[in-house]
């Protein structure tokens, strides 16, 4: 393995999805709240049944990941 | 013992690729005939079969995988569900790793509870055969006086290397599972833990495992079964059908306990014993289930996977594995469902059915069993 290549840039972002994840709870919750009570009800899930939810999951994700860049941009800076 | 055909695999893998690129390209030259060369003069028959170097180039990469995948698929209709050269990949990459033994845990539990099985045989088995073995997680728990001798293999040749310390002499040998490189009427054991889910044809590898035990010879398997990882195939399935309106299978299919009995007794052995064993793991998340199962070697590898997961649908899974499954303290449990089988080769020394009229005492009698003989109380 000589430098980085795609498969460990992006094993590098995914390491990061753990914590991602741990910061987004609260929307997850409610995403993970909306899946579930189609299973037990009478609603097929479809595509995007639940897609309020699921964007703001992304969202706050992807906030997050930007506020790292910045962060660790900023270390190096200095 | 041929050891012939398994020091070959050893040293050169890349004989068998360079067999099979060959046949390949004669097997397919017939239709590419048709579709591409159909501008040539058809009066050049003699050219119906080009030679190789022409043709390699213009076989790409999509096509090549189409060609392995129904040439590993033997004559007469037999699954072909995995992947088997990617699984040897996967296992060399894995038995590469730094801090390749963190990930053992799953392994080192069952191999020690294959080894208990093996103790409770009261026998010493002079010859053993360990298939599947990677680092040899039952051979550590056996002693001397239970096998005298072991032969280990594994596809991958890496983890053959990396074996853990016994005190029973081994063997090391690169063989496949379904193509075992042995005498018949050659082992008195063989062993086998975690590893018979990723073979196509399990019905032809028990009956090959059958052919090179001795008579009176036993096998003892343990091999994920049942329901296993039902909460990361289930989490991914809602995952995948919300946000991605459709989904792929991630998870490998295994065989059913029921089934199991069938397809020993298909194998040719008797005196059958299966249980089930559930082991439940506990991780952080979902992310952590799939990269330790990815360092133990077993990433998918059916043909049908899709090679890829969407970040969101990630998340999607993280979110619902958690909401699902998840406990109090914030962990997902994974449950392993552990398949244990014993079976032995047919016998004359083996106990058989009564015959049909040979019984000496009545069921009348059954009622009478409880109560003291007269004659004894004096």
């Amino acid at each position: 393995m000589s430098g980085t290549n795609v498969w460990t840039r992006s094993r590098e972002r995914m390491r990061r999805f753990p914590e991602l994840f741990a910061q987004c709870s609260g929307e997850a919750a409610a995403y993970g709240k909306c899946v579930t009570a189609t299973t037990t009800g009478r609603q097929e899930l479809r595509k995007d049944l639940c897609g309020q939810e699921g964007s703001e999951v992304d969202h706050s994700a992807q906030h997050i990941s930007a506020g790292h860049i910045v962060h660790s941009a900023g270390h190096i800076v200095k | 013992m041929n050891n012939a055909i398994g020091s070959r695999f050893l040293n050169s893998s890349c004989v068998c690729r360079r067999v099979l690129k060959i046949g390949s390209v004669r097997l397919l030259v017939p239709h590419q005939h048709d579709a591409a060369h159909s501008q040539r003069n058809v009066m050049t028959a003699h050219s119906m079969f080009p030679p190789v170097r022409e043709l390699s180039p213009k076989i790409r990469c999509s096509q090549w995988t189409e060609i392995q995948r129904q040439l590993s698929g033997r004559a007469g209709g037999t699954m072909n569900v995995f992947d088997r050269t990617m699984k040897r990949r996967q296992k060399k990459w894995a038995a590469s790793l730094q801090d390749g033994d963190k990930y053992d845990y799953l392994r080192d539990e069952v191999g020690s509870r294959v080894a208990d099985r093996v103790y409770d045989i009261t026998r010493t088995f002079p010859l053993a055969l360990d298939i599947g073995c990677g680092k040899s997680h039952i051979a550590e728990h056996l002693h001397k006086e239970v096998v005298e001798q072991l032969f280990l293999t594994d596809i991958s040749e890496k983890s053959l290397r990396n074996t853990r310390e016994s005190e029973i002499p081994t063997h090391c040998v690169m063989a496949d599972e379904e193509f075992l490189p042995f005498k018949e009427n050659t082992f008195d054991l063989v062993v086998s833990s975690l590893s018979l889910h990723w073979i196509n044809d399990l019905p032809g590898a028990l009956r090959q495992i059958n052919q090179v035990l001795k008579p009176d010879g036993a096998f003892i398997g343990a091999m994920v079964g049942g329901e296993t990882l039902y909460e990361l195939r289930c989490a991914l399935q809602l995952a995948e059908l919300e946000r991605e309106g459709g989904f792929s299978p991630h998870v490998s299919p295994y065989t059913a306990v029921t089934d199991l009995g069938n397809l020993l007794g298909q194998a040719g052995f008797s005196m059958l014993t299966v249980d089930i064993d559930e082991i439940q793991v506990h991780y952080p998340g979902i992310l952590e289930v799939m990269s330790d199962l990815q360092g133990m070697g077993e990433s998918n590898c059916a043909w049908n996977r899709k090679s890829m997961l969407h970040r969101d649908t990630i998340l999607a899974a993280a979110a619902i594995y958690q909401e699902m499954y998840g406990s109090e303290n914030g962990s997902v449990p994974a449950t392993f469902e552990i398949l244990y089988m014993i079976g032995w080769k047919p016998h004359d020394s083996q106990a058989k059915p009564a015959k049909r009229g040979s019984a000496n005492v009545s069921f009348g009698d059954l009622s009478k069993i409880g109560q003291p003989s007269t004659k004894d109380k004096s």
